[in-house]
């Protein structure tokens, strides 16, 4: 055997959206890297909906790329149709998505990693994994193969024993047409780790000749769109169109009278599914008074192979999906090309990880994405990012990197994740961020960037035309903070946008501040000289209208810095810290939390532990 | 928290019986040791006799109380003794008890900050108990026990559930874009005004706690002799001040606490306050004298009946000092005063005759003025300034919720205003908090709770 190739100091298992970031950026941080997959062309796959991004999503995406992840540069390519949700709310909540082929997505992902000097992609299927007495792991695969490595990035997604269910008919597997890792799963459950059941479920997919689409609404992407990725340089593919159509009565008629056969409702999967992404007989079920549901007819590539009905995840009866489907305006002539399934699958208890996704109990092996119970691809390409990010510095020896709750959406998320059990998969939404006006897809560069550079995350030339990007920027903001412009040259835009008029200087900050100006309009009139990006614009809008409202939080994450960056040892035996609850002084032996910040957010903490605490800390040297 | 805390419960001075605390891991040995009682029935009360632990002669015999951690105030093991009440035997067991290396006296509010570490009081209720102990009147003990008991924690999570409801529209809306939800914050304005009003009562009535835990204070003035030393003993029924008929005995204040049926008062008895100014010391303390009317709240002027001069005009500059004027003297008084007194239904006193009646009327009249019957008692709650800040906070953060519903603001700005109300809000039951809180709270309890 050759040693070369066995002896690693990453290895990622899985090629989904978890593991492509995770090999990546550990790839990016030197190490010596390989990702492990069962079918190489599986790599980048995307197994439900064909978009990435959406509300918080696309947050996230744009923090991913902020922090030299691939992502929102594959979005950007494979995209076909671009649209900014919520453009009629404030920019804090605008969400970039895209509409993606999937199978242009899959094949850039796998040929950029092919183009990682120094990454192996590896074929094959990881059964068992043993921990080495000089640190590190050796992994067994089903070929019998033998692999060493220091660190140990498990991002199976649904593939550990996974079953997947059409009506009362189940079979194993860990996607449609993919095999389920039995083996790996059972070696999981025999390390000790704690491990639960989830479930989710993915729609039916029509043969686009058996749609008649001048029965739906069209729905087109934005005039102008916009990247995920300041890097994306080339022109966006916006050529696509998704069409909408609504459930009725009948339909509903329809479900319910297959809920018998239905092995959510009968109990068959016991695993809990997303109440925010509930399967259409579900949806019925809790809401039957509704007349109708939405649904968004999706191509999953620019040629349209197949149609992907967002909004209709089910797993009833073959028949019964047909004859609903067949009842709903365009698609009463449809072709089912796939069934629509639900999928359950062991995920592990992520509060046995630290924020850096390693094991408490287990040194150097991680785990990320949808394996940790979360569900969509953003949310799993930011674990992996993470993940992947943490085990190259462990190897590296270098201090972890692990991003706040105040900072971005990905803090948010692994805060969360290490901290709180889950009930149901977790998906991100703003309104899990505190600071939801400060995190936004128009900053996340400004927050994120330099911080990645500084771990080596992002290349040189990429640095260089971000720190000219920001000086241009600085440059335009300072010049529209003290230059003012003359009644004459001011209201005729007061006038456009409705607002008083002005009888003397005003600079010119103070009229882009003022409430129904178009921020576009403004710079394309005043300025048009000025060398200025549709991007930088709206950044500079959003600080602007934000700023007063971000003023009145500054304390409280102030104080949510302090508390975060007060470091706890992780041999402290709270059982010794006298006067702090059994339940408190179990949860916190148990999650051995890095910092007070942490400790503020795991259930059954109280107030009242953490005085103690504070207490007892002072009192007793760590 | 190692050590073991002793206090007095009960002040000191003489009474039939006096209560003393210990809380912590002694108990058990001074259970032992000083009452021989090895294996004590937890919550029973136990009469036996109480040697000092190292002369072992017999300090009291007394009725004691053990209370194991699970079900003790503090969350620890406590014994509670309930010797005579002489300051004496108090201060000789608490001695005898300090002699023990892991016992020592206990800090202000130290019981309740045991109780609170050990989550046996959330905030709220710890903040209450301070004010159990600080309370002045039946009203203030009414509130502090009403929210010991939690009722203020329900109430402004009621209001934090209202807001919730509201603004959870407003997530929703923006996280799910493809669930047409348009939420109307238009019509949300009943709803936050009515939140508004409520915050707006808790308020106001944080401000009657404030001035219900200060007692009232009523300062008898008149003229040197006109008889405010004997209102006063009639008052208070016993000989406390001394009585002369010479001009001038009162020289400093006198004060007295006075039970009424709605709490106690501070009375305050001036120096006379004389048309003329025999020497410096008078006129030192006629100033002070002024000085302390103008804190009253209410004034009384004792106006001598005795005097031969029609009264009318006294009684007219009684009335616009806003003081309430009583006539003194009543069996000395003359013939056309006394159909002055009558007609206009003045109270008058005298010493002399039927003095019991005379002070239970005046008392009542006191009373009412003093403590005013609430029109809603039940919702008197907000006691602590913490709470009284973040109420406010919370009332302001409402005024610009309504404010910006009127611009048609973009909804991440309506939810983030209505999100610093609920989270002011949850900060009163203590649900967001921080160390200076705490200390604050513990520093205003007295000895031992």
């Amino acid at each position: 055997m050759n040693s070369l190739l066995t002896d690693y100091e990453v290895v990622v298992i899985g090629g989904g959206h978890a593991g492509i970031e995770a090999a990546h950026s550990a790839w990016k941080l030197g190490v010596k890297t390989a990702l492990l997959t069962m079918r190489i062309e599986d790599i980048g796959r995307m197994s439900c909906n064909p978009a990435v991004g959406g509300v918080a999503k696309g947050q996230i995406t744009r923090e991913i790329d902020a922090l030299g992840g691939l992502m929102g540069l594959l979005a950007d390519q494979a995209g076909i149709q671009f649209r900014m949700l919520n453009q009629s709310k404030g920019p804090a909540v605008w969400g970039p998505r895209a509409q993606c082929d999937r199978l242009r997505y899959s094949r850039l992902a796998q040929e950029v990693l092919s183009s990682l000097q120094g990454l192996t992609c590896i074929e094959g299927e990881l059964v068992s994994f043993s921990r080495l007495q000089d640190q590190g792991f050796e992994l067994t695969l089903s070929s019998g193969e033998r692999l060493k490595t220091k660190t140990l990035v498990i991002t199976s997604g649904t593939f550990l024993a996974s079953r997947m269910f059409v009506g009362l008919e189940s079979s194993i597997g860990g996607r449609f047409g993919a095999p389920s890792a039995e083996l790996l799963s059972h070696t999981i459950r025999s390390t000790g780790i704690r491990w639960r059941r989830l479930k989710t479920g993915s729609p039916a997919r029509l043969d686009p000749d058996s749609v008649d689409y001048h029965e739906c609404e069209v729905q087109k992407g934005d005039t102008i769109p916009w990247s995920f990725s300041d890097r994306t340089t080339h022109e966006l593919n916006n050529s696509g169109v998704c069409w909408i159509t609504r459930t009725n009565l009948k339909t509903h008629q329809i479900l319910r009278s297959g809920f018998k056969d239905s092995p959510l409702f009968s109990g068959v999967i016991q695993g809990a599914g997303p109440r925010y992404c509930p399967s259409i007989e579900e949806k019925i079920h809790r809401f039957g008074d509704k007349d109708g549901h939405l649904l968004f007819l999706e191509p999953e590539t620019e040629d349209v192979s197949r149609i992907y009905i967002n909004g209709f995840n089910s797993s009833l009866s073959a028949e019964i999906q047909l004859a609903a489907i067949r009842s709903i305006p365009g698609l009463t002539r449809a072709k089912i090309l796939q069934m629509g399934y639900a999928i359950e699958y062991d995920t592990i208890d992520a509060t046995q990880l630290h924020p850096t996704f390693e094991v408490k109990e287990y040194p150097g092996l991680y785990f990320a994405g949808q394996v940790c119970g979360t569900s969509g691809y953003e949310e799993a390409a930011a674990q992996g990012l993470m993940a992947g990010i943490n085990a190259a510095l462990k190897v590296k020896k270098s201090p972890p990197f692990i991003l706040s709750r105040s900072e971005s959406y990905i803090g948010v998320l692994v805060d969360d994740l290490v901290n709180v059990l889950l009930n149901e998969p977790y998906r991100m939404f703003t309104s899990r961020a505190e600071y939801r006006l400060f995190l936004r897809a128009d900053n996340a560069e400004m927050r994120l960037k330099d911080k990645a550079y500084k771990i080596g995350m992002i290349s040189e030339q990429d640095y260089l035309s971000w720190q000219s990007r920001k000086k241009n920027f600085q440059k335009i903001k300072a010049y529209i903070e003290t230059e003012s412009g003359s009644p004459e040259q001011v209201n005729p835009i007061l006038i456009k946008s409705g607002q008083a008029l002005v009888s003397e200087r005003v600079r010119w900050i103070q009229v882009l501040r003022r409430p129904g100006i178009d921020p576009e309009a403004f710079f394309r009139e005043v300025f048009p000289e000025l060398q200025i990006s549709r991007r930088d614009i709206w950044f500079l809008y959003a600080e602007e209208i934000y700023a007063g409202f971000l003023e009145r939080q500054l304390k409280e994450i102030e104080h949510q810095k302090k508390m975060d960056g007060f470091r706890l040892s992780k041999n402290i035996d709270y059982t010794r810290v006298i006067g702090m609850s059994a339940e408190a002084q179990e949860k916190l032996n148990q999650e051995k939390p890095l910092t007070m910040g942490q400790v503020q957010r795991i259930s059954g903490v109280r107030q009242a532990d953490i005085t103690v605490l504070v207490h007892w800390l002072e009192t007793h040297s760590f | 928290m190692n050590s073991t805390i002793v206090a007095p419960m009960t002040p000191s001075g003489v009474s039939a019986i006096a209560a003393i605390r210990v809380s912590g891991k002694a108990v058990r040995s001074i259970l032992s040791e000083a009452l021989l009682n090895t294996d004590p029935k937890p919550r029973h009360a136990y009469y036996g006799d109480f040697r000092h632990l190292q002369t072992k002669k017999i300090l009291d015999s007394l009725l004691y109380i053990f209370f194991e951690a699970k079900h003790s105030y503090t969350g620890e093991d406590v014994l509670e003794l309930y010797p005579h009440g002489n300051p004496l035997i108090v201060k000789g067991i608490i001695q005898s008890l300090t002699h023990l290396d892991s016992l020592r006296l206990a800090n202000p509010g130290e019981f309740t900050q045991r109780a609170f570490l050990n989550g046996k009081l959330d905030l709220v209720q710890a903040e209450s108990v301070a004010d159990v102990i600080h309370s002045n009147t039946l009203e203030a003990i009414h509130n502090a026990q009403r929210l010991l008991k939690g009722t203020l924690s329900s109430t402004i999570q009621e209001l934090a559930e209202s807001i919730k409801n509201m603004s959870m529209r407003l997530e929703l809306d923006v996280d799910f874009v493809e669930e047409e939800v348009d939420p109307d914050p238009h019509s949300w304005k009943p709803t936050l005004l009515q939140i508004q009003r409520h915050l707006d009562r808790l308020i106001q009535e944080f401000q009657s706690a404030e001035s219900t835990n200060r007692l009232p204070l009523v300062v008898v003035y008149g003229k040197p002799n006109a008889g405010k030393s004997s209102l006063i003993n009639a008052l208070i029924q016993e000989d406390r001040l001394l009585v002369s008929d010479r001009p001038g005995t009162t020289r400093d204040f006198v004060e007295v606490r006075l039970l009424l049926e709605g709490g106690e008062i501070r009375l305050i008895d001036t120096a006379g306050i004389a048309t003329e100014v025999a020497d410096d010391l008078d006129a030192l303390s006629m100033q002070k004298s002024l000085e302390i009317l103008k804190e009253a709240d209410l004034k009384v002027c004792l106006i001598d009946g005795a005097k031969t001069q029609d009264i009318t005009d006294d009684i007219q500059a009684a009335k616009k000092e806003k003081a309430f004027p009583i006539v003194s003297k009543a069996d000395l008084l003359e013939k056309n005063n006394d159909s002055i007194l009558h007609s206009q239904s003045l109270s008058f006193v005298s010493t002399k005759q039927d003095t019991e009646s005379y002070i239970h009327q005046l008392k009542s009249k006191w009373n009412k003025i003093l403590f005013p019957a609430k029109e809603n008692q039940e919702d008197f709650w907000v006691t602590s300034e913490r709470q009284k800040t973040s109420l406010i906070a919370a009332q302001k953060g409402i005024e610009k919720t309504l404010d910006l519903i009127e611009t048609n603001p973009a909804v991440e700005l309506l939810a983030f205003e209505m999100q610093l109300v609920r989270q002011e809000l949850l900060a009163i039951t203590g649900q967001i908090s921080s160390e200076d809180i705490l200390q604050s709270i513990f520093s205003r309890f007295c000895v031992g709770k």
